[in-house]
């Protein structure tokens, strides 16, 4: 967390300041004809059980419709796909090694069902870095204090209010338009004049010569550029520090127009993914690997170990990937920056704007120990030995404002500052009876069925909510006069099944129901404002298994045994890393590829399917650009 | 806000881009050959539409009656043109009322397709370019050196990481992006509007060095010292910008095609920007002129940095009612986005904006506005409606549903109040070449929904001001026969071009079918 973040969430502890009430007529929510969330793509399958295994970074295999077992050899030639499957689907492709030649397909692995797109369906493109990224960058190149100042300066936000993936928040937008160039253009002066106002410390040139500036300028533009310069870019940045000269330029402004420069290049604003020949498939070139892999799992540019990989050409078989993204997911920044990505996941953030009905106890202090806590959470259990903990985890870290939400005295050692570890019990488990993402986004007002349903279909199984047809609004209407007194199970299970309501929502009301329990504080209760018993078993959408569980503790430990959680965080992880919302569903062929190779894995942890990401075919591999 | 003369001996520092020296000095000199005011479009939104029983004026022509909700407008009857029951007419592939409403209503143009943005799946994408590009691309006398135009926003709350709501603006250049639906949509791209007053400022005063508040007779000739450190300057500007310019053009010849449209609007950015300079240079050359005459350019204090419309996605459908008050604040976004809009129309650095309030799912919240004393979130509020033809009819009985129809006419009537101010504001101000800014500049102000339960028909829209290129203000249309929003645009493109111009030849995606400029509203200067 960042110091502006801790002094802001200092501040909201100690917020006693009460939020307003307000009243919610129950009913037929969807009549409010405005979406809650409908975040991520297409209903998943109970997860891939195909057993196939890609060693090498193959160029692509195209059309699959599994995963059959396809042997690369990085740096290799010709490598052959092996039959590994037993029921449908076409094996890829035999993909190459880098500079090798596509081999004969895999035969069809054990697919679940068939899934959709190429395993590689990206195609060469350039990639601009985020604002957050471009000041990373900076911060590498000229140290942080230039780059806080950066941030503050153009108004770039705190990493934690990033969007999952970046490049979707719309205030980034993923093309440099007027406006962002024009942001941009203004960091790049920034830099420039503050490479001119510590020109010794900057350059180390002990004596001011062209010699010595233009060796600083090329040598920074290879930092820069996250690469070795080729011949073209060194005349051109020569070009242009003649060109200052001869403007009457000193040296140092020489040196500071060129960083400028560099800080404006797109070489820099941008990653290139287009291989060693963007018409053909294949692998990034071990540079642009270098580059795709740090800003996907670090948010920054590449570091020397990294950089030293590429150079080596360590960056292509499947195993020297996977020793760099172990390496970096050791240490601390990394750590810091996928625990905030999977923070943004979750859209935790929004439990800082919600307001109450009941103010006296959703203080904005309690939002921001929700807040906190959900950091902990996460934090604490990303790095746990399997990634379905964070639906399974029995443990939370509590301060003295969150007692009353799990109905215990405050913890010995908690306060209002400290937080301390909870045990929970057997009706809580994991992130979806989390008070801070259960208030964050779903209703506030009081526990709406649809709208958690909504919510937990979207970002725990990447489902897609249906629009709501506002055609409908006048018979929701008259079903609302109809249905007065009933709890919100009886009207639940009206929706599901009766017509219109019951083709949307059979998909996404068991979710809802199986958090019923949880009132809009998100405390546990097993009676309703009216005193009635209630009952949050149901059975699963296919999606979700099509099980029968109990509650939300029940539902949990489904959707972890089964994949499909660990589908949709896959499907969202190679989302994040390929930086443009790119249309994948947890049913495309690119992410069964990853499901695929982690289950494969003795491995079940976050951090594996981070490696398995990093490592897979879709993440790595382009299909063919396209001439205009 | 500081009134100065400009000498060209005062620019040198800035220097950075320091186009607005160049613009200056040209518009003095201009001035001094008798020039007129040039035109200038300002595109205004409002958002979630209108109620027609609280917006319909009485009578209809030149003899009517403003209602309650355009009652602030009645000050300004003789500039304002009230038009209701237009209807879109293009084709919605995709898209959720507000979202895809908003592209169509800018462009004219069908919403082919949603963008996949990782939230729902209702994010329309824009058919073409707008309607504030395509003049500007069109019309030479509406474009300036640099970037040309501004986009502005005053809060960027959204439903669901939308692009669609929170811009007016698209680009000429098309390109493909995932749609939620499969496959790829080809887009306008999106020129987002700027949220911080003071990044608008940046961008558009950042290089514009004022001279001295001294009253005196300005058009100094230049020293030879200055203008050998403005020439270094703006050299050593250039220089950076064609290195840029260089290395993406050396990108292009080395990326797939189908990335063009990034690298050349990356391009078409920084070209706007290098050739404002390189003229500034050459102007420096040709010796200038110097300044001269008496007129002044306003340029506005820089805003307090820490003024910003919020942003972020929002569910805010369940409880409309909030503590925190957002209306103090929105008012002073717009109002800092406006003087700066209103001041760079002045100094002539841009002829062309955009001005948008909120979002058409508008998540501001107004204090003091509804019947309970609560504090009520716009759009929220608006779908709390249980009952139908509630925003076409009269207030309803029911007292709750009559609180949501009076807090939606009260927020209607703030937004008109405050846009209002601006657009008295423009009235009451000259432009560097003498003439009168409102007279020099239409503004129309659309709505991309007709009513919050996101119909597309009947259209309220307003036009304002225009008197010197041809709007005839003043007069109320009400067309119960609707009519396409389109006509609004083919009726304004009259004011630039003096003649309904054809469409298929600037902007075939602009949709034309039973298209036609509405009569009365537009008559050639003479």
């Amino acid at each position: 967390m960042t110091c502006r973040a801790q002094f802001q969430l200092r501040c909201r502890l100690l917020s006693g300041m009460a939020v307003a009430s307000m009243v919610f007529a129950a009913g037929c929510e969807g009549s409010l004809g405005e979406p809650i969330d409908r975040t991520g793509g297409n209903p998943a399958g109970p997860g891939a059980t195909g057993t196939g295994t890609t060693t090498g970074r193959p160029t692509t295999t195209t059309g699959a419709t599994s995963t059959g077992t396809t042997t690369g050899a990085g740096g290799g030639t010709t490598t052959t796909g092996a039959g590994g499957g037993t029921t449908t689907g076409a094996g890829g492709a035999g993909g190459a090694g880098a500079g090798g030649t596509g081999g004969a397909g895999g035969a069809g692995g054990t697919g679940p069902t068939t899934c959709t797109g190429a395993d590689s369906p990206i195609t060469k493109r350039l990639i601009r870095l985020t604002f957050n990224q471009i000041v990373n960058s900076i911060g590498a190149l000229l140290g942080p204090t230039l780059a806080t100042a950066v941030a503050k300066d153009n108004s770039i936000p705190d990493a934690t209010e990033r969007s999952f993936p970046p490049l979707a928040n719309p205030r980034e937008g993923s093309a440099i338009t007027d406006a962002t160039w024009s942001k941009g253009d203004a960091m790049a002066t920034q830099v420039g004049q503050y490479v001119l106002d510590n020109f010794a410390t900057v350059t180390a040139c002990a004596t001011v010569t062209d010699a010595c500036a233009q060796q600083f300028i090329a040598a920074f533009a290879e930092r820069a550029y996250r690469r070795p310069l080729v011949a073209a870019e060194t005349t051109s940045l020569t070009q242009t520090y003649t060109e200052l000269k001869a403007a009457g330029a000193t040296i140092q402004e020489g040196v500071q127009f060129s960083v400028s420069s560099i800080i404006e290049a797109p070489q820099f604003l941008y990653r290139s993914e287009f291989g060693t020949d963007w018409k053909a498939a294949g692998v990034l070139t071990p540079y642009e690997t270098a580059s795709l892999l740090s800003y996907f799992i670090a948010d920054g540019p590449p570091d020397a170990p990294l950089l030293d990989a590429a150079k080596q050409g360590k960056l292509t078989a499947a195993a020297d990937i996977d020793a760099q993204v172990t390496r970096l997911l050791g240490t601390a920044p990394v750590k810091q920056n996928l625990q905030q990505a999977m923070f943004a996941y979750f859209g935790a953030t929004g439990v800082l704007s919600v307001t109450m009905p009941d103010e006296q106890l959703f203080t904005q202090g309690v939002a921001a120990s929700m807040y906190q806590e959900t950091t902990l959470f996460i934090n604490n259990t990303l790095w746990g030995p399997k990634v379905t903990d964070l639906l399974t985890s029995r443990r939370t870290w509590i301060n003295t404002n969150l007692a009353f939400i799990y109905n215990v005295p405050a913890p010995p050692g908690a306060t209002i500052d400290n937080f301390v570890a909870l045990d929970l019990p057997d009706n809580r488990a994991g992130i979806l009876t989390s008070p801070g993402y259960l208030v964050a986004r779903s209703r506030p007002d009081f526990p709406s069925i649809i709208a958690r349903g909504l919510l937990i279909n979207a970002s725990v199984l990447c489902g897609i909510n249906p629009a709501f047809n506002p055609d409908l609004q006048a018979e929701i209407d008259k079903l609302k006069g109809t249905q007065n007194g009933w709890t919100e199970r009886q009207k639940s299970e009206y929706r599901m099944t009766n017509q219109p309501c019951q083709s949307c929502h059979q998909g996404f009301d068991p979710y809802g129901l199986t958090v019923g329990n949880f009132d809009n504080l998100a405390r546990f209760q097993t009676m309703d404002a009216q005193g009635r018993p209630i009952d949050a078993t149901t059975t699963l959408p296919a999606n979700a298994g099509g099980t029968v569980i109990k509650n939300a503790p029940d539902m949990a430990t489904q959707i972890s045994s089964n994949g499909a959680f660990t589908a949709c965080v896959a499907k969202n992880l190679l989302v994040y890393g390929l930086a443009e919302a790119s249309g994948l569903s947890t049913d495309s062929c690119a992410t069964r590829t990853v499901t695929n190779a982690f289950k494969a894995s003795t491995d079940q942890s976050f951090a594996a399917l981070v490696r398995a990401v990093a490592a897979s075919i879709p993440l790595g591999t382009r299909s063919p650009g396209k001439a205009m | 806000m500081s009134t100065y003369r400009l000498a060209r001996r005062n620019f040198i520092a800035g220097l950075g881009g320091a186009f607005g020296l160049k613009i200056m000095l040209r518009n003095l000199e201009a001035m001094a050959q008798g020039a007129v005011s040039p035109p200038r479009f300002l595109m205004m939104h409002f958002p979630v539409g209108t109620q027609s029983y609280h917006f319909l004026p009485t009578g209809s022509g030149t003899n009517f009656t403003f209602s309650r909700i355009l009652k602030p407008f009645e000050p300004l009857k003789a500039e304002t043109i009230i038009l209701y029951g237009l209807r879109d007419t293009p084709a919605v592939t995709c898209g959720g009322g507000h979202e895809a409403g908003t592209p169509l209503t800018t462009t004219g143009a069908n919403v082919p397709g949603c963008r996949a943005n990782n939230g729902e799946a209702d994010d329309g994408v824009a058919g073409g370019p707008s309607l504030d590009q395509i003049f500007l691309k069109n019309v030479a006398a509406l474009q300036r050196p640099g970037a040309g135009y501004t986009n502005t926003i005053c809060d960027a709350r959204v439903d669901s990481q939308e692009t669609s709501t929170q811009c007016l603006s698209y680009s000429y250049t098309m390109r493909m992006v995932a749609n939620t639906n499969g496959g790829q949509v080809n887009e306008g791209t999106p020129l987002l509007p700027t949220l911080k007053p003071v990044d608008s400022y940046k961008n558009l005063f950042a290089t514009f060095v004022p001279g001295t508040p001294d009253g005196g007779t300005g058009g100094a000739v230049p020293d030879a010292g200055v203008n050998t450190a403005l020439v270094k300057s703006l050299k050593e500007r250039k220089s950076v910008l064609d290195f840029a310019m260089r290395e993406l053009a050396r990108i292009k010849t080395l990326a797939p095609g189908e990335q063009a449209p990034k690298i050349d609007i990356h391009t078409d950015a920084i070209r706007k920007m290098e050739q404002a300079i390189a003229g500034q240079l050459n102007a420096i050359g040709d010796g200038g002129t110097g300044g001269g005459g008496s007129v002044s350019c306003t340029k506005p204090d820089s805003p307090d940095p820490a003024l910003s419309g919020k942003t972020g996605s929002r569910n805010d459908y369940g409880n409309p009612v909030t503590t925190t008050a957002d209306d103090v604040d929105h008012e002073k976004i717009g109002k800092a986005h406006a003087a700066i809009i209103k001041a760079a129309f002045q100094c002539d650095i841009i002829r062309v904006a955009t001005f948008q309030w909120s979002p058409g799912t508008n998540h501001v919240s107004f204090s003091g506005m509804h019947m309970d004393g609560k504090t009520h979130m716009h759009h929220p509020e608006s779908h709390k409606v249980q009952m139908g033809g509630f925003w076409n009819g009269s207030p309803p009985t029911d007292a709750t549903q009559l609180g949501i129809f009076d807090f939606c006419a009260s927020v209607s009537t703030w937004y008109n109040q405050k846009t209002a101010d601006i657009i008295t504001d423009f009235k009451n101000s000259t432009d560097s070449f003498g003439g009168n800014l409102l007279d020099n500049t239409v503004i129309p102000y659309i709505t991309e929904v007709a009513e919050a339960n996101h119909s597309r028909s009947p259209k309220p829209a307003l036009i304002f001001g225009g008197k010197k290129l041809g709007m005839q203000g003043g007069q109320f249309q009400n067309f119960t026969s609707a009519r396409p929003h389109n006509d609004l645009w083919m009726t304004i493109a009259q004011a630039y071009f003096g003649m309904v111009p054809n469409f298929a030849t600037i902007a075939p995606t602009f949709v034309t079918n039973g298209v036609a400029a509405i009569p009365g509203l537009w008559v050639k200067p003479v």
